[in-house]
């Protein structure tokens, strides 16, 4: 079986508030001193289920890890590889760049395509950038596959695929028949820790390069051309909020005065 | 100049040695003497085997005993072999490692850290090195033309022959008193019942050496020489209790036979222990002195060409060095180890005697199938039906040590538990890549941030904030002054950098900071056994410091201490390392700093184990207290270098425990108990942990005792309260 | 310039949920004399039809079928898509529904969809989205460059208008239950005691800080005191991650997004991960020891102070008023 992992390389969410800054001129994320991007850690969860499916088959699954990304994308790969993944396609080109949701499909899609073969395409449940959810929605759209999204387990076997999803009060079970795309949540649980004979391995390994050419995509319908969404405005939001420290000789003084202070705003 | 702090530590040590050895040698020399005036004695003397047949016999229980040695020692040395080479040549740096033989393993300094072991101990060793002595004289005056034996020697001899077996039979007493009259558990852990049979036995080799020479005194001296018998003055005394028997000259003979044999039979016995009981540990305790590692005990070895390893660390017991394996059999269970160790104390899964017995038992099981299956050339890693990490020593019993150091302190065979079990940690992460959740998060935090800190809010450069201006380290300053994680990513510990900051400002020193160029230097993940990450940080950072001319680093954090001092110069990178109390006690010293204001505070000192223990740093932070006026210092009573870990070390800072207790609720109690209102320290995870265990243990916040760094009271007492960075804890 | 609006609805137990009040409330603000109608699929629907027109809906499109009642990712879409001729704009909650629906339904339609927006408007005829990113650390406001606009919307985003009782309109049917290639083979609604986390009016959650497990008791009782049927609690993640609490409890930007009138952040660090979850509260509270937390950054009242002494207070307080 041949499994697809998308990755997405990100500015470093844990980059301090006081250390992220916008450049309101581009609308982008200035990167901070001292932060290097890093792979999107809902990414790290889908590679980890494919991971596992892989060693449940036994040796002749294979695992190729995608990215549309910049150079430095390789960096997210290799971490994947480390992870066991056994090939990496990096999608790098000029005309990719300031896309949306759609046009990131779009490529995704095109190399999977590309791939020919692919069973199974494992997404993280958003980028930790945006936050936004659609990628692998959007990807199955594309290829015309089933897809199940926010998936705490996946089983593959028989030619279907078996995820249990969660939902705002439980999970569901649902089965699809492949190929099909699934989206995987945290709940999944945490990306395993590389061997370091691994790691070693990873940083052999090649990992190709595929630019609008290859794919056979037109640069107007991919990156900032091909975009449906505009970001008009990037920006942090101002707290208005002035915390008022509520003072007491005793916890008891505090306690009384925070409870008074609630039924003066009327929300006791 | 900075104090050396380190000798009050030796001061102590070689006032243990003088205060055990010379009663023993003043009382022979004492006895000596009164033998020489006793010059009517010339002829003094006796005919060895006066009434035994077939002495030669001795001789051939002797080979046997020789024999067996032998025996015991290929039997042990086959396994040891299957180790690797140690780290570094056991033969380099002979004079210290003679040293450590008499320091250790003759003078068994390490023994005497107990004190009723020193004592019980010390008995029995020198009554079985003494009377061994006595046995081979009367061994060589009979079967050598030699003849000495005689005249006012005869009487010494005699005396100090009764001497030591008396010292021997106190000692014998004072260990079966521990084993069987007081509760002493720690013997007990691992009871055995060859320790029943060394110790009874011991006592009845002794016994029977003074009925022999009791009843042979009773037929010869006691009427012949009575001023002779005098000199062998337990045997005269249990002579002339037979008396009472009223037995005949043929009757005691035949006893005194009879008895003589019983002696031998047993003495040579025993002394076979040697070969199947822990009593090997007379011959490998002083030979374990001589191989213990002659570095710091707190650096780690390195994997060299790590890249080209194709097993990380130890999973199998065959990639122990032989030193490692050699250890395992100087174990005697006597349990200080599991008695000092931290996770022990709190309940948790980890007693390093156990973990070393496990490891010993798994070596005799399985070493001789690796042996063999290593001779006809197979893979004698899949000859172990069981595996060693994991099944043998778990997973979380290696997760659970804190490095402290306490165990490698303790030990009386000086085994060295810390490397054993980071040696196998690393093969947990980076073989297996198995390891607590949270440790791994810290170690990826490190890899991806360069920092442990997963989460934090703040960056590199917030603890400047209102400073003015920070000097950012050149090339041009005398220090640097290493911030370190904790120091800049931790909101609790910021006050202590800003404070340690300030003092340097305030004394004049020159100095400046590496900031947003500050990265993790690898101590966290080389604990947590992740070398790999260590080496690639080591000497990215190295490269750093050479970059910008470093050449001596004020540390704010024991652990970078450690790092910088012990462990860099294995990468080539030689500075002048100093933690931040070392530097400022110098300051005080040389007047560049002066305190301004009384602290009247009752405050008890916790010696962080990588700058107390570890690297023998315990004065210079006493002496700043000492410096403020008003301050009293109550220790706790676990100090010095038997201090209590806080918790924290060995990367437990960033693990959940498993167990009873935390560590630091342990420690934070001992704190409680000294009556102190400050608990002070020097480490930021210190007082992480205590600002953790203080309200746990002390849930009414009046009256609780509150942690600080060393520096945060210093800059109290020299700025003053008004002035300083404490203030910022209690105001928003 | 009008707009024709379509709100995909949601209804459990024959109630219209309250975001999809909102959303129709918000679609009669930008329709500008367009047509606001809603998409009700599933068991009842037709029964749940008059409270969509009570919310502001002109024309309700209904399929009773039992088969809609579980969503189910390909009838759903076959069913909404059927009924976008002429719509400009689709407005379906950050749900369940939404985060599998709103993408798909762009894909299908050749359009973008803007997920889980905190404000839909209409910028001098044009509509424009404002959605949280960055973790929380930044705000992202995207126009369209195509037709129709699909966003997904946070609940507690807008205000529904005034129920106007008797209200009605046109209703219409959706088509019948078309195959999926997704077989649902069971469910499983989570043990959750008491109110629903993203529904309780007060919500008091425990963090990292607590030390432990047992910590989470005081927390308990302090959702006691305020009472069952109004206070439910949360966790942060690093809380749950440590096993401390249930993750279905789990507040933050992988967890639960709740939207209180009141929100109790005990020994709560305040990640911006963590305040995506729940930035929306009307008012916030912490609790905490250290007195630089970045939860009193977004706190309207904050306690410096350890919660084993500040709690036990805070309870009988609390206890006291009611």
């Amino acid at each position: 079986m041949h499994f697809v992992v998308c990755a997405k390389q990100i500015p470093d969410p844990e980059t301090p508030p006081s250390a992220f800054k916008i450049d309101e001129a581009t609308n982008t994320v200035v990167p901070a001193q001292g932060f290097q991007p890093v792979l999107s850690q809902y990414d790290g969860i889908a590679a980890e289920a494919a991971l596992q499916i892989k060693e449940a088959q036994g040796d002749d699954a294979k695992i190729t890890v995608l990215s549309v990304g910049a150079e430095s994308a390789q960096a997210a790969i290799k971490q994947v590889l480390a992870m066991g993944a056994d090939e990496g396609v990096l999608l790098q080109d000029d005309a990719f760049e300031d896309g949306d949701s759609h046009t990131t499909a779009k490529v995704l899609a095109a190399a999977i395509s590309n791939l020919g073969d692919v069973d199974a395409v494992f997404c993280g449940r958003q980028a930790a950038d945006w936050d936004v959810g659609q990628v692998g929605l959007l990807v199955a759209e594309a290829l015309g596959w089933p897809v199940a999204i926010l998936a705490k387990d996946v089983e593959i076997s028989d030619g279907s695929m078996k995820t249990t999803r969660v939902l705002a009060d439980g999970f569901e079970t649902v089965s699809q028949g492949l190929p099909a795309v699934v989206t995987v949540s945290n709940e999944f649980g945490e990306p395993r820790y590389p061997k370091l004979q691994q790691i070693m391995q990873a940083a052999k390994k090649t990992v190709t390069t595929m630019t609008h050419e290859d794919l056979g995509l037109d640069p107007s319908e991919v990156g900032s051309s091909g975009a449906r969404l505009k970001l008009e405005k990037l920006y942090i939001p101002q707290s208005d909020s002035q915390v008022e420290i509520i003072e007491g000789e005793t916890p008891e003084e505090q306690a009384t005065n925070l409870v008074a202070k609630l039924v003066a705003d009327k929300v006791l | 100049m900075v104090a050396n702090s380190s000798t009050q530590n030796n001061r102590l040590q070689s006032q243990l040695i003088g205060k055990w050895w010379m009663p023993a040698i003043a009382l022979s020399l004492g006895g000596l003497y009164l033998a020489m005036q006793f010059s009517a004695t010339e002829g003094a003397g006796r005919e060895s085997f006066f009434n035994v047949a077939h002495p030669w016999s001795v001789y051939v229980f002797m080979s046997s005993l020789v024999g067996l040695l032998v025996y015991g020692l290929v039997r042990h040395a086959t396994l040891w072999r299957l180790g690797k080479d140690t780290p570094e040549s056991v033969f380099a740096n002979l004079p210290h490692r003679f040293k450590n033989v008499f320091r250790l393993g003759v003078a068994q300094d390490k023994v005497r850290r107990d004190r009723y072991a020193a004592v019980m101990h010390w008995s029995i060793s020198s009554s079985i090195v003494v009377l061994t002595l006595v046995t081979a004289q009367v061994a060589i005056q009979d079967d050598t033309p030699l003849n000495f034996l005689h005249g006012s020697y005869y009487l010494f001899f005699s005396f100090y022959g009764d001497l030591f077996g008396l010292i021997g039979l106190i000692g014998v007493g004072m260990a079966m008193w521990r084993r069987y009259f007081i509760d002493f558990s720690r013997i007990r852990w691992d009871e055995r019942p060859e320790d029943h049979l060394i110790i009874v036995g011991l006592g009845l080799v002794l016994l029977s050496g003074f009925f022999v020479e009791a009843f042979r005194i009773e037929v010869t001296e006691l009427t012949q020489h009575p001023d002779w018998a005098k000199w062998s003055f337990v045997s005269y005394v249990l002579a002339n209790l037979f008396e009472i028997f009223s037995m005949s000259d043929n009757q005691i003979l035949w006893s005194h036979s009879a008895m003589w044999w019983t002696h031998v039979v047993l003495a040579f016995s025993w002394l076979a222990l040697i070969v199947f009981t822990r009593l090997d540990h007379l011959f490998f305790a002083p030979i374990n002195a001589f191989l213990l590692r002659t570095d710091s005990p707190g650096r780690l070895s390195t994997i060299p060409n790590i890249e080209e390893q194709e097993i990380f660390g130890v999973g199998y017991v065959q990639d122990f060095s032989w030193k490692q394996l050699f250890e395992l059999d100087a174990c005697v269970r006597c349990g200080r180890c599991t008695d000092v160790c931290p996770a022990n104390l709190a309940g948790q899964p980890l007693s390093p005697m156990h973990l070393i017995q496990d490891l010993k038992g798994h070596l005799a099981s399985v070493g001789p199938s690796i042996q063999k299956v290593g001779n006809e050339g197979g893979d004698t890693r899949s000859v172990s039906p069981i595996s060693m990490v994991g099944e043998v020593i778990q997973d979380e019993t290696l997760w659970a040590c804190r490095t402290c150091g306490a165990c490698v302190q303790e030990c009386p065979v000086m085994i060295e538990h810390v490397p054993t079990i980071v040696d196998m940690r690393r093969f947990l992460v980076m073989d297996e890549a198995r390891l607590p959740q949270t440790a791994q998060a810290a170690l990826q935090n490190i890899e991806m941030r360069g920092h442990p800190w997963s989460g934090t809010a703040l960056e590199r450069t917030t603890w400047m904030d209102g400073l003015g201006d920070v000097p950012i380290f050149d090339g041009t300053q005398d220090y640097l002054y290493w911030v370190g994680c904790s120091g800049s990513l931790v909101e609790r510990n910021l006050p202590v950098t800003k404070a340690v900051f300030r003092l340097l400002q305030e004394s004049g020193s020159s100095f400046g900071v590496l900031g947003q160029e500050e990265t993790c230097n690898g101590d966290p993940a080389r604990r947590l056994g992740n070398e790999y990450l260590y080496q690639i940080l080591a000497e990215q950072l190295i490269g750093t410091f050479k970059e910008k001319n470093v050449q001596k680093v004020i540390t704010n954090c024991p652990h970078c201490f450690n790092t910088f001092k012990n462990e860099y110069p294995q990468f080539d990178g030689h500075f002048e390392v100093l933690h931040h109390t070392e530097f400022l006690n110098s300051q005080l010293q040389s007047g560049a700093l002066k305190v301004q204001h009384e602290l009247p505070d009752t405050v008890t000192y916790h010696d962080s184990c990588y700058l107390g223990r570890i690297n023998g740093v315990y004065d210079a932070p006493r002496q700043i207290l000492n410096f403020i006026p008003g301050t009293n210092i109550q220790e706790m009573e676990r100090n010095m270098s038997k201090g209590l870990c806080c918790g924290a070390g060995g990367g437990n800072m960033w693990q959940e425990e498993v167990g009873e207790r935390r560590v630091n609720h342990v420690r934070s109690e001992e704190a409680i108990a000294t009556g102190a209102n400050k608990v002070v320290s020097n480490c930021p995870f210190c007082i992480q942990m205590f600002e953790d265990g203080v309200p746990a243990m002390q849930p009414d916040e009046v009256g609780r005792i509150e942690p600080f760094d060393v520096a945060e009271i210093l800059e109290l007492a020299v700025f003053g309260e008004q002035d300083s960075s404490i203030e910022e804890k209690t105001e928003i | 310039m009008t707009k024709n609006i379509l709100v995909v609805g949601e209804h459990a137990d024959s109630e219209m949920t309250a975001t999809t009040a909102e959303l129709i409330g918000q679609s009669t603000r930008l329709a500008e004399g367009g047509a606001v109608s809603v998409a009700l699929l599933g068991c009842c629907a037709t029964d749940v039809a008059p409270q969509a027109f009570e919310a502001g809906a002109g024309k309700v499109f209904v399929n009773d079928d039992d088969g809609y009642t579980e969503y189910n990712s390909d009838q759903w879409v076959t069913a909404i898509e059927s009924i976008l001729e002429g719509i400009d704009v689709i407005l379906i909650a950050q749900s369940t529904v939404g985060r599998d629906l709103a993408p798909r339904l762009a894909a299908r339609q050749g359009t973008a969809a803007a997920m889980d927006c905190v404000d839909v408007r209409s910028d001098s005829g044009e509509i424009r989205v404002t959605r949280p990113c960055y973790g929380g650390n930044a705000l992202a406001d995207y126009s369209f460059a195509t037709s129709p606009v699909i966003a997904t919307v946070r609940a507690k985003a807008f205000e529904a208008l005034a129920p106007q009782s008797g209200a009605s309109g046109e209703t219409a049917d959706l088509p019948a239950l078309s195959d999926s290639r997704t077989t649902i083979e069971g469910r499983e609604v989570a043990e959750a005691e008491g109110l629903a986390i993203t529904d309780a009016p007060i919500v008091v959650s425990g963090g990292r800080g607590l030390g432990g497990p047992e910590g989470f008791g005081d927390v308990e009782n302090l959702a006691a005191a305020f009472g069952s049927n109004r206070a439910a609690v949360g966790a942060s993640r690093a809380a749950c991650d440590l096993g401390w609490y249930p993750v279905s409890q789990q507040v933050g930007l992988t967890g639960k997004v709740v939207t209180p009138d009141l929100y109790v952040a005990i020994a709560i660090s305040g990640a911006s991960q963590h305040m995506a979850g729940c930035s929306g509260s009307k008012m916030i509270i912490a609790i905490n020891r250290d007195p630089e937390a970045n939860i009193f950054q977004n706190a309207k009242y904050g306690i410096v102070g350890d919660y084993k002494a500040v709690l036990p207070a805070l309870i009988e307080a609390v206890k006291a008023q009611s």
